[in-house]
């Protein structure tokens, strides 16, 4: 365990150090990352704009669970969506083998050998829009709360992390794939809206997406003091299971792997 | 002829991608269904009629976004700035006797018959389940304009993205740039929703942009939402737009290429 924080820790010195060699690139991706965030956030802003409340969510809370997800989604671009790429272009150019000869666990090096600081932006963008849409509905939030808040933020982050894991693992079968990636990405959008919305629709879409509408959602509640114990099981129920399940797959998926390179 | 012979190579190199154009297409197709889903939970809160939209011809509109987005928008800017301008593909194409526009214009048009293709069935699969609440144009007229409507628009969306690849002759940093346009055009098009749904401020925005005439008029259109007068309309702005825009492309092209330095291959 200690041999791997310390291989994270120079991995993560690496990649600053690539940061500043490809600085212009780094200002890129920022920019980028920074519009697409205003984009999440402009169309909630739009198709909520016509109305005060929906789903028994005030228009504002419906913008704040925007925010949080802009949060959450940063965070998670920054630590894990760079690998993802990463492993999807390892696969179509048969450059796996690598990977899997390396004296670590091919989990760990399939999920944190790139770090992304540009999506750095989104998480400020998220935190900004975060605390002044607190302040201006005046919410009061408690220490134990914004505990509650941070530790739910990790598990949303997780919870994506272990969809998309799941989803790359079958790039060993079909590594032409590698745009399933890309399909993710997307995946992520489903997060930014009320569960309430899915269940009005149908039971059955609620059920179907329920792994993701957690994601954002239980922070969200959490934060403001309306989570309930089931939001709170739930969420760590789901996401545990699923890092289990994942890994398995993993591991089942490796098996059936074929080398492409010598 | 000639044009013809490079659409058939193209094609053939665009159908070993079929799978992954799949992919594609599902991607393009869950954004939309995300906000479908909104509208219906919306209007299942707040009754039958939104702004003179209901929610079957509503839903039309986000299915033929999925249509419009994969055969009309075009993605050949990053071709152009990328492989030809940086990478220096473009002599190959300034030593044939083509014009490049035609030439760029035939690689790309397998990418949006594939995708389109995906789009289509999509359409026909959604067609035949809830057909009683679509109106498709049925009159000769009608299915007249709208073909004319789509076809500006592709070349409007195409001449666009072509000017958007040439700016890399000025710009190194091109990719901030072309994903500032992508976030633009998804939203001034109406692409996330109806223009009429807009806020006012951001209809005008809009409306005085060409973006709505490569999306959001063919789809109304389509939809047989738009009245005589405003088929004309849509047309002549078209054209307008489709002539500024020719203008500019020309313009930075012959600009362009007296800056373009290229090594032999």
């Amino acid at each position: 365990m200690i041999r791997y924080l310390k291989i994270y820790k120079a991995l993560m010195k690496i990649n600053l150090i690539a940061l500043f060699t490809y600085r212009a690139n780094f200002i890129n991706s920022t920019i980028s990352s920074f519009f697409w965030g205003v984009f999440a956030i402009a169309t909630i802003v739009l198709i909520t704009s016509k109305t005060s409340t929906l789903f028994g969510w005030k228009r504002e809370e419906i913008i704040l669970l925007t925010a949080v997800y802009t949060l959450i989604v940063g965070i998670f671009h920054i630590f894990f969506a760079r690998n993802f790429e990463r492993f999807s272009r390892l696969m179509m150019w048969g450059q796996f083998d690598s990977v899997l000869l390396k004296p670590l666990d091919s989990q760990f090096s399939i999920s944190f050998w790139e770090l992304n600081y540009s999506a750095i932006i989104r998480v400020i963008l998220g935190t900004l829009l975060l605390v002044y849409l607190i302040f201006s509905l005046s919410y009061v939030i408690n220490l134990f709360n914004l505990i509650l808040f941070l530790s739910f933020l990790i598990v949303g982050v997780v919870t994506l992390y272990t969809l998309w894991f799941f989803a790359a693992s079958f790039l060993i079968w079909v590594p032409e794939l590698s745009n399933i990636i890309e399909l993710m990405y997307t995946v992520n959008g489903f997060t930014r809206y009320p569960p309430e919305m899915f269940k009005r629709v149908s039971g059955f879409l609620f059920i179907f997406t329920l792994p993701i509408v957690f994601v954002a959602s239980s922070p969200f509640k959490t934060l403001i003091g309306r989570a309930n114990y089931i939001d709170i099981f739930a969420s760590f129920f789901i996401c545990g299971l699923f890092l289990i399940i994942s890994r398995f797959f993993w591991r089942f998926a490796l098996r059936s792997y074929t080398s492409a390179s010598n | 002829m000639r044009y013809v012979n490079i659409f058939l190579l193209i094609f053939q190199h665009v159908t070993n991608f079929r799978s992954r154009i799949f992919i594609w297409f599902l991607t393009s197709f869950l954004n939309p269904l995300s906000l479908l889903i909104f509208w219906i939970a919306v209007f299942r809160e707040k009754g039958d009629v939104l702004a003179g939209w209901s929610l079957s011809s509503l839903s039309t509109y986000y299915f033929l976004i999925i249509i419009a987005a994969a055969f009309i928008i075009v993605h050949i800017e990053e071709d152009v700035a990328i492989h030809d301008i940086r990478e220096g593909d473009l002599i190959k194409y300034l030593l044939r006797p083509f014009s490049y526009y035609w030439m760029k214009f035939f690689d790309e048009i397998p990418w949006r018959i594939i995708q389109g293709f995906f789009g289509f069935m999509a359409f026909i699969i959604f067609y035949l389940l809830f057909s009683k609440f679509i109106l498709l144009p049925h009159t000769l007229v009608g299915i007249t304009t709208t073909f004319l409507i789509v076809l500006l628009a592709f070349f409007i969306s195409f001449t666009f993205k072509m000017i958007i690849g040439l700016t890399a002759f000025w710009f190194i940093d091109f990719w901030g740039l072309q994903q500032i346009i992508e976030v633009v055009i998804i939203v001034l098009a109406g692409l996330i929703m109806p223009i009429e749904f807009f806020p006012h401020w951001l209809k005008n925005i809009s409306l005085i942009s060409p973006f709505p005439y490569m999306i959001y008029y063919p789809i109304l259109s389509f939809q047989s939402k738009l009245i005589d007068s405003q088929v004309i309309q849509t047309v002549l702005i078209q054209i307008f737009w489709l002539a500024i825009l020719y203008l500019i492309y020309r313009f930075l092209w012959s600009r362009g290429l007296k800056k373009f330095t290229g090594v032999g291959q």
